[in-house]
């Protein structure tokens, strides 16, 4: 499949929700766990006007996407009341994609099917690892049984609405965890028929626990080849199984079942993020809120506002993001705006076989996709370059 | 003129000359001891390091001695590497005599035994002194023996000190009165003066430092440099203290310096005759020549866009060293650039931590060569200091390169190690001689292009730091000469190519090759590089593509963050040169310089 999949360019909607059970090992986003009921209340509460007062044009969107953090470990009552608050500020557009992202051990039917009562038609399962050791490893709350329980009710579901979709979220390249256990895990997951995955190589960031497990020795980091096998090894896997590759992490079963929301960060089509820590962007500016609950509630409730930093994307810094996130993407980027002056690095990716040209698009191919920043430095560095010298020849 | 003595310190690296230095300034009373700044002499921040003197400065010290008289001791301070011997000519033709300093647990070494013969030439009064005997390792008898029997000089005379104490400092003192003759020469006649120094100074031009043998010169003045036969106007004259030192006149048997309207040390010239126009000597001092440039590289700014400040910081540094020779030059790899020519690889390395330092400059540097003559079948004959005109082999009749007698001092256990070392460098003609028993001075006949690349390292290495080096240009020699190129993904990288040996390449090919492999960064596709002569490759190794780099997560949060770290990295690729399609970072061309660590 190499058709481009449908993107709108209506907004999308994220809204962060930093709370969580326990914290993950390998997690860098901003979240806290052990936050009280009551400040917990106070968030909502401010999530809630934020999204109400958010001065933001126009006011359609069709995706929404509650992302974390733990969204599902809120109190459907939470949820909901955040559901309505974006429901009283914008038109929602129909057919709209509304995703959760949820631990399979806060999944049981009768949750699943309160969030669907509210609106939520897709749930992204943070299914990792079907290895105990693995999720014990990650520092996961759940377990390999619970995240098959999950799964099954998602499948089940599935089945029953055609609108209802799902994603499984598996990571690779776990510490002390074999190819073959990690292929076992894949291939078992797949037995759930999941619309949608995502296999994300585990990173190793700084300041949280496993880097501090790294650190003093304790696991290994896989080297370059190794994870060059699990990322190839997971390509061809989920290609036999009839998967598309749309973005180097990310895998649908059809062309329209890809992450809508998601796919609009990868097209510059305009996002708003609610809630501490989430990102915006309106085309022209990106905006991020600040990211600590207690600071960013005290200024929702005195300023109805709580931005973090703005940056300008000027027209160079979109030509860098354009390059850099369409050498993710199964669609790649526009031919036309590539600089002229480039083409002969263009020709030498070409004829290492990491991108191919179309009549319109220079797409990666799979193994393109496995060095898509290195091929973006390199594009990025020689346009540098390129306007250098014309600059000192002028 | 009788209370005059003119005299210098000679020595090998690291014997304490310039600890003595100081000690003699300090004794003669002209700094207290709150002044006294350690080695006053040495003012580089390399010669402070390295321990040893590149620009050479002099001092005139007062001294009543012992016989109640008053003495001006010019001591004349000598440049201490074997690349600037003729400097340390020029200024021992301006002496009467010299401390020959020997380090008491060192011994004597390669330079001693050549500062001795320079000294000799000049029919000099030589004082031998030995110096640190406060160490622990001091072997003073040791010591003694080699004075005599290899040095053939007076024990009797030796005087025992340690500079770092101040002990034996009087006796050295007392010895220059009582042993160094007084100048002699002719102040009513007419005027001769040698020039063994200049510096730069930003407001006056060129000081030059000169001794007068005949003669007179007065501010006003008219003189004539002989070599360059051009005139100025003495705007100055005067002798050297701690700051200079305006006097009325310079006469027979003095050394001081003369400010003359000379613009640039360039506008100098080492071992020049300095006389009045109006009443010339009848001809030159002896000993001047134009000095050459005998090891080349290509220097280049490592940003091509510093290219203007690059230029204007050798154009300064130009004002305060006459001795490197500029012309301009350029790569297709690294741009813009100048060739520069230098006494010897010690002098390379000087100005090149210099124009980093002094000058803030981040450079380049190509391999260095020397000056390889060619004579071709239709009878051209070709000077070529620079691969890139290596001319087209099969029009050479004969090629020639430059060789140089080595003189190589090492305790005897080390002489297996040192010959293999000279022999792998296509040393020939090798003797020995047994200065005293334990001990060897191994003479080797190579070519000076064997040694100026990474030669002394290796020679420090294998002898554990025992063994001494010094050198003398023999002349050329018939050889078979190749050029190697070095090619990365079928790309010629025309700054790395070397002129060498044809038995020598294959190896230089290999290192080549397994520097640039461990230098170069892993890219999207496989790089080989490949050492070749003519269409011949004789070395290579390969760079394997990069498989994995791509990061896994990138969404809302992640954009700007990754941006940010592409746009960085894209900017340390700046530095990068491209080949084709494939980036060298700046530290693969120095590192091909490099010996492999052994």
């Amino acid at each position: 499949m190499n058709n481009i999949p449908t993107i709108s360019r209506s907004p999308g909607l994220y809204i962060h929700i930093p709370i969580c059970k326990t914290r993950c090992r390998y997690c860098n986003f901003y979240s806290r766990s052990g936050v009280t009921a009551e400040l917990t209340g106070t968030l909502i509460e401010c999530i809630c006007k934020e999204i109400e007062s958010a001065r933001w044009e126009p006011n359609t969107i069709d995706t929404i996407y509650l992302g974390g953090g733990t969204p599902s470990v809120l109190d459907p009552v939470h949820l909901k009341s955040i559901l309505d608050s974006v429901r009283k500020r914008f038109i929602v557009l129909e057919p709209a994609e509304i995703t959760l992202e949820a631990n399979p051990g806060d999944l049981d039917s009768s949750i699943l099917q309160t969030w669907l009562n509210m609106g939520i038609n897709r749930v992204s399962l943070g299914v990792q690892s079907l290895d105990d050791a693995a999720l014990r490893l990650l520092g996961r709350r759940h377990h390999t049984e619970q995240a098959l329980t999950a799964m099954a009710h998602l499948a089940r579901i599935s089945k029953e609405k055609s609108e209802f979709s799902w994603s499984a979220d598996v990571i690779m390249g776990i510490p002390n965890q074999s190819q073959r256990v990690y292929e076992s895990s894949l291939e078992r997951i797949l037995t759930f028929n999941p619309p949608h995955l995502s296999c994300y190589q585990l990173t190793f960031e700084s300041g949280t626990p496993l880097m501090k497990t790294l650190n003093r020795g304790l696991i290994d980091q896989l080297d370059e080849e190794t994870e060059a096998i699990f990322f190839s090894r997971t390509q061809s896997l989920l290609a036999e199984h009839g998967y598309w590759q749309y973005e180097v992490s990310n895998y649908c079963s059809g062309i329209d079942s890809h992450s809508h929301h998601n796919a609009k960060y990868w097209d510059h089509v305009p996002y708003l993020g609610i809630g501490p820590s989430a990102h915006s962007f309106d085309g022209v500016r990106r905006w991020w809120i600040v990211s600590d609950i207690r600071e960013y509630c005290r200024r929702i409730i005195e300023d109805g506002e709580a931005v973090e930093e703005v940056e300008l994307i000027d027209s160079r810094t979109m030509y860098n993001e354009r390059i850099m996130l369409g050498l993710r993407t199964a669609w790649g980027i526009d031919r036309s705006m590539i600089d002229a002056s480039i083409q002969p690095d263009i020709l030498n990716v070409i004829k290492a076989g990491l991108i191919r040209a179309t009549d319109d698009r220079l797409i990666p191919t799979p193994l393109g996709m496995a060095v898509a920043d290195s091929i973006a430095g390199l594009l990025i560095a020689r346009t540098y370059d390129q306007e250098i010298s014309t600059r000192s020849s002028c | 003129m009788k209370n005059i003595r003119n005299f210098s310190i000679i020595a090998h690296i690291d014997h304490g000359k310039s600890t003595l230095s100081d000690r003699l300034i300090q004794a003669t009373g002209m700094v207290s001891e709150k002044e006294f700044h350690d080695q006053l002499l040495d003012s580089m921040d390399i010669e402070q390091e390295r321990g040893i003197t590149i620009k050479s400065n002099t001092i005139c010290l007062p001294y009543t001695a012992r016989d109640g008289q008053s003495y001006m001791l010019n001591l004349i301070d000598t440049p201490g590497h074997v690349d600037f011997s003729y400097e340390v000519s020029r200024a021992l033709a301006s002496c009467e005599g010299v401390l020959l300093l020997i380090d008491a647990s060192q011994g004597v070494e390669a330079q001693t035994l050549a500062n001795l013969y320079a000294a000799l030439e000049h029919n000099l009064e030589i004082i031998p002194v030995i110096n640190k005997i406060d160490l622990p390792s001091a072997n003073v008898d040791e010591t003694l023996v080699q004075i005599d029997r290899e040095l053939g000089l007076d024990i009797d005379r030796t005087i025992m000190c340690s500079a770092k104490t101040g002990q034996g400092v009087d006796e050295i003192l007392e010895a220059i009165v009582r042993l160094i003759p007084p100048p002699h020469g002719n102040p009513d006649g007419e005027l001769a003066a040698l020039v063994f120094d200049a510096n730069y100074d930003s407001y006056r031009g060129a000081i030059i430092s000169c001794r007068i043998v005949d003669g007179t010169v007065r501010a006003g003045d008219i003189i004539r440099l002989m070599a360059l036969d051009a005139f100025h106007k003495v705007e100055e004259v005067g002798k050297f203290g701690l700051t200079r030192l305006k006097t009325s006149s310079l006469s027979a048997g003095e050394v001081g310096y003369l400010i003359a309207g000379i613009k640039t040390v360039s506008d100098t010239r080492i071992g020049d005759t300095i006389t009045q126009h109006k009443k010339p000597c009848a001809a030159p001092l002896p000993g001047f020549r134009e000095v050459k440039s005998v090891v080349f590289s290509s220097i280049y700014p490592i940003d091509a866009d510093d290219f203007p400040s690059f230029a204007d910081a050798l154009e300064r540094y130009k004002l305060n060293d006459a001795s490197v020779t500029f012309q301009r030059d350029s790569s297709v790899a690294l741009g813009q650039g100048y060739r520069c020519g230098f006494l010897g690889l010690l002098h390379l390395e000087v100005f090149q931590e210099r124009l980093e330092r002094e000058y803030d400059q981040s450079i380049i540097m190509t391999s260095p060569s020397v000056l390889y003559k060619f004579t071709l079948k239709s009878g051209i004959e070709l000077s070529v200091d620079n691969p890139h005109y290596y001319p087209d082999p099969s029009t050479i009749e004969t090629a020639m390169e430059p060789y140089i007698k080595a003189s190589i001092l090492i305790p005897e256990r080390y002489m297996g190690a040192v010959m293999n070392l000279c022999i792998s460098r296509r040393g020939e003609n090798s003797r020995f001689n047994y200065p005293t028993p334990g001990r060897l001075e191994v003479l080797f006949d190579m070519p000076l292009g064997e040694v100026i690349f990474d030669f002394y390292d290796r020679l420090k290495s294998i002898t554990q730091g025992y063994g001494s080096f010094d050198y003398d240009l023999i002349g050329y020699r018939v050889s078979d000469l190749v050029k190697l190129d070095i090619l990365v993904n079928g790309e010629k990288v025309d700054a790395l190519s070397v002129i060498v040996h044809r038995d020598r390449a294959r190896e230089r090919g290999v290192h080549i090759c397994d520097r640039l492999q461990e230098e170069i960064p892993r890219q999207m596709f496989k790089i080989a590089i490949q050492g070749a002569i003519g269409g011949k490759i004789i070395s290579r190794s390969t760079v394997s593509a990069m498989r994995k780099d791509v990061l896994a997560k990138c969404y809302g949060g992640d954009i700007t963050r990754k941006r940010k770290l592409l746009e960085k990295q894209a900017k340390g690729k700046k530095k990068m040169k491209m080949i084709g399609s494939v980036m060298i970072p700046q530290k693969a061309f120095v590192a091909v310089l490099k010996a492999r660590d052994e």
